[in-house]
């Protein structure tokens, strides 16, 4: 009995087990699978990492004029990191920190890029096929 | 002559036994997933079960066949079950690995920090379920504690493997990511304090007077039934049935390092939560063990083949035996996969088992039986 | 787990093979709860023939068992959860899956009554 009043009082002053988030800023560990960053200098846009994503997060889309852009989609993403460690030209890593929470500014509608990235990519084929025929007949 | 024909009808009445029907789910508060059960209760006793389990299929065995190749598979049955993560990607790496024909060369390190991974798995699903099932019995206070210990083990998890729940650390060939030699230092200061709190948990569940009673005697398994039944994990161990797969199967170091299993002969409740608590104490040896007994070095190999064989894998989930069978063609993705959880073996005894029992006392009987729906519907 | 040769691109299991009239008699001659352990059921279809499968474990010699027959699409499977007692779950499960008629079904135990009928068959395939 005087063990727990002693036990009741005592957790008055201590510490509480739960992060008090707001008011403490929360430090995730160093290691965290977090964001995945691109670096546009070093990708060759070589597909691999859209290759051996799991989810398919990751998609490369091949413009009609040639140019490329590399899209992420954080919400899809299951942080694996396998991307990153496929990478063979080190374009991709992986930070700590919590990829940013989607509202309006950077929602995209996913399924309309897969699409999309599909098209394109059908069109980039039949262009490379006609030039290899170019080539050829010349 | 009024009052034989009264007396008629009440021996009528007695005969047909009228039942009240009460179902239970596939939405109640003892119940964290969807399962339903129908009771017929004569008064407050519970006499015969109906259950249905069709809520959570996710088509996965399909998916594994038709969408995602032989190397993305593990990252893909880590979501089977968020609980059992880990305990699922370790088999189906291994079930690959074996249908590929280069089980015998992964290194041991890797070998080693899947052990890892598979017991920090282990000792967070047997803190969540001792835990809930101290809330189902009404007893919130010890269900705060277990679940602040547990806190502990998710962040060591989190420190270790880059997120608290789905590790994703296992892959076709080996491991993602090395234990580097001052995270060891941490994970073994960090398991002597989960030692102690496995120690208050034990404290609690075999003094404390409240859960005691609520549990001894409660849904009793008896030795031939568990056998007859095929039940397996810690339900059986609690009914004195030898099996554990982590010394049947041969994919990690564990007979190397002297397992030793954990049996007790009671086959009641708190048997099966004494069994879950003591194979924490037989998690945290083989972790220490397991750092101790391998260098950091090489951890995965190269994968360039198909899987293009017929191979099995059986491997001790926190739940019990979690069976894994792949038939690769030679392609990119197998031919057929099959997966069964543990809890598909262990639902076909709830009925025997829930027979006879108050119906206050059902909660608690389910909840020790530690069911997982979302493996069982994959 | 015991290592056994690869013969005919089987890693680490035994097989036995039987047809759909004796599988009855040949898992009542191999079962017994003692010696062997009953781990689940299974089914196979290649797209022109399906397969029943029974899965068991010998514990002395912790050898993987699979007993399996072959049937045709529609023919009635005899169940075994008389001789083998907690088979009936895992029965109904593939028999919601593979759209196989096995005795003492119950329907939609596993699937949803909107889902797909029969979503692991390959061959023969059922309405929806």
């Amino acid at each position: 009995m005087l063990k727990m009043f002693l036990t009741s009082v005592l957790n008055l002053f201590r510490k509480p087990a739960t992060h008090l988030y707001p008011f403490e800023p929360y430090e995730p560990f160093e290691d965290y699978r977090g964001r995945i960053v691109w670096n546009e200098e070093k990708c060759t846009f070589c597909m691999r990492c859209e290759m051996v994503c799991p989810p398919g997060a990751i998609k490369i889309m091949i413009m009609e004029d040639d140019t490329k852009r590399w899209l992420w989609n954080p919400a899809q993403c299951i942080y694996c990191g396998e991307c990153v460690r496929n990478c063979p030209f080190g374009a991709l890593t992986q930070e700590n920190q919590y990829s940013p929470p989607l509202d309006k500014s950077n929602k995209r509608d996913w399924s309309e890029i897969e699409r999309e990235a599909e098209r394109l990519k059908l069109l980039w084929r039949e262009r490379l096929r006609k030039k290899s025929q170019a080539k050829k007949s010349s | 002559m009024a009052s034989e024909s009264k007396n008629k009808t009440r021996e009528i009445q007695i005969k047909e036994k009228v039942y009240t029907t009460i179902p239970f789910g596939s939405q109640h508060v003892a119940l964290p997933e969807p399962i339903k059960f129908i009771f017929d209760t004569e008064n407050e006793i519970v006499k015969e079960i109906k259950f249905d389990i069709a809520y959570v299929h996710r088509g996965i065995e399909k998916a594994l066949t038709t969408m995602f190749d032989f190397r993305k598979a593990p990252y893909v049955v880590g979501r089977v079950c968020g609980i059992c993560s880990a305990a699922h990607t370790i088999p189906c790496a291994v079930v690959m690995e074996r249908a590929i024909g280069i089980d015998r060369e992964i290194p041991d390190r890797a070998k080693a920090i899947r052990m890892i991974a598979l017991e920090i798995n282990r000792l967070q699903s047997h803190f969540l379920i001792n835990g809930h099932l101290a809330e189902v019995c009404g007893y919130e206070n010890v269900f705060m504690h277990i679940w602040r210990d547990r806190e502990m083990i998710m962040d060591l998890a989190d420190m270790l493997f880059g997120n608290r729940v789905q590790y994703d650390v296992v892959c076709v060939g080996g491991v993602n990511r090395d234990i580097p030699k001052d995270k060891e230092r941490v994970l073994l200061d960090k398991l002597n304090e989960i030692e102690k709190s496995v120690e208050f948990m034990e404290k609690i569940f075999t003094k404390d007077r409240t859960l005691v009673s609520r549990l001894k005697g409660l849904g009793v398994v008896s030795k031939e039934m568990a056998l007859e039944y095929g039940i397996v994990g810690p339900m059986a161990r609690a009914s004195g049935v030898k099996t554990d797969c982590r010394v049947e199967d041969d994919w990690g170091l564990y007979k190397d390092l002297g397992f030793e299993m954990v049996t007790m002969e009671e086959g009641d409740s708190l048997a099966r939560c004494l069994v879950r608590v003591r194979e924490c104490y037989e998690s945290i040896r083989i972790i220490r063990e397991a750092i101790k007994s391998t260098e950091e070095g090489e951890i995965s190999i190269k994968v360039t083949a198909n899987p293009k064989y017929e191979a099995v894998c059986r491997n001790e989930a926190p739940r019990g035996e979690l069976f894994y069978y792949v038939k690769g063609t030679g392609g990119i993705m197998p031919d057929r996969v099959r997966i069964r959880t543990p809890t598909l073996a262990n639902i076909p005894i709830l009925p025997e088992v829930m027979k006879d029992v108050s119906y206050n006392d059902i909660p608690p009987l389910l909840m020790s039986f530690d069911p997982c729906i979302a493996c069982t519907g994959r | 787990m015991k290592e056994l040769p690869p013969e005919k691109g089987i890693r680490n299991f035994s097989v036995i093979e039987t047809t759909l009239e004796k599988i009855r008699e040949k898992i009542r001659e191999i079962y017994d709860p003692k010696k062997v352990h009953y781990i689940g059921v299974d089914a196979y279809d290649d797209g022109n023939k399906m397969e029943i499968r029974y899965w068991f474990l010998k514990k002395e010699s912790n050898v993987v068992l699979l007993v399996k027959a072959p049937f045709d699409y529609g023919e009635k499977v005899p169940s075994i959860s008389d001789i083998v007692k907690p088979a009936f779950v895992q029965e109904w499960e593939i028999a919601d899956l593979f759209g196989i008629n096995i005795e003492g079904r119950v329907e939609n135990f596993f699937l949803t009554p909107e889902s797909p009928r029969a979503p692991l068959r390959r061959g023969d395939k059922l309405g929806k």
